[in-house]
């Protein structure tokens, strides 16, 4: 449980991103089709599945080591919270183009779509991640 | 952002590059900030904290006889040498005694 608490302490919301991040990768990976069978369908004539699924799987993975790389040092710099915050931007464009099929189907069916509220504080929340994640609050290594 | 978003409809994919490079501005903005924020922060001095020590009469008489103690070592030293300085002699003209006598 300590040590639990030593990684995810001060990091949840990247810890639940990641893991969501991961599974959904997995999920594009048995069936690619499910994003056109969802609300995101509109992403999918920008972005095919399984470039989404690539950059999900390759910024989930990064992210996770980012997270682990609790405090280490590399040529005496701490690489960890600099991972944190280059991935939680890059992020936050992604959710951005989920935000934004959203917002396009909302355009289409006339109400907004109860995700839009969701996807959109996604991206105000890595934008945050993304500054104090390498502006050396408490628990920032 | 409606007229935005009509005005780019019939390009799905310069609409997402739009949105995705406003999105990419900020956050790269957030990092570039945190990072300026985190040596603002590292290079702050510590801060200090005057401490003013209240010492009694018998803590003041035992630091003076320290100061004293250490003003008698100081003198015996010197006299410590001195004598060291003797018996060497004594040793080095024992020592000539006998590589003499050998002769």
């Amino acid at each position: 449980m300590k040590l639990l608490s030593y990684y995810v302490e001060g990091r949840r919301f990247e810890w639940v991103i990641t893991s969501a991040m991961l599974w959904l990768a997995l999920a594009l990976l048995i069936d690619p089709e499910i994003l056109r069978s969802s609300a995101f369908q509109w992403i999918t004539l920008v972005m095919p599945p399984w470039f989404i699924e690539a950059c999900l799987f390759l910024m989930g993975w990064v992210r996770l080591i980012g997270l682990l790389l609790n405090g280490h040092e590399i040529r005496g710099r701490r690489v960890g919270p600099l991972i944190r915050a280059f991935m939680a931007a890059a992020c936050a464009v992604v959710w951005a183009q989920f935000d934004l099929a959203l917002l396009q189907l909302s355009f289409q069916q006339g109400f907004m779509s109860p995700g839009i509220p969701f996807w959109s504080m996604f991206v105000l929340g890595e934008l945050d991640v993304a500054y104090r994640a390498v502006a050396g609050n408490e628990r920032t290594d | 952002m409606k007229e935005l978003i009509d005005a780019l409809n019939p390009f799905p994919l310069a609409q997402g590059m739009v949105i995705g490079l406003i999105v990419a501005a900020a956050g790269f903005w957030a990092v570039r900030r945190g990072l300026q924020d985190n040596r603002k922060r590292e290079g702050a001095p510590a801060d200090v904290q005057r401490v003013h020590v209240e010492l009694s009469d018998e803590e003041k008489r035992l630091q003076w006889t320290a100061y004293e103690q250490l003003e008698n070592l100081e003198k015996n030293s010197f006299a410590a040498v001195k004598l060291l300085e003797k018996i060497a002699e004594g040793v080095n003209r024992l020592g000539d005694t006998r590589w003499n006598s050998r002769q």
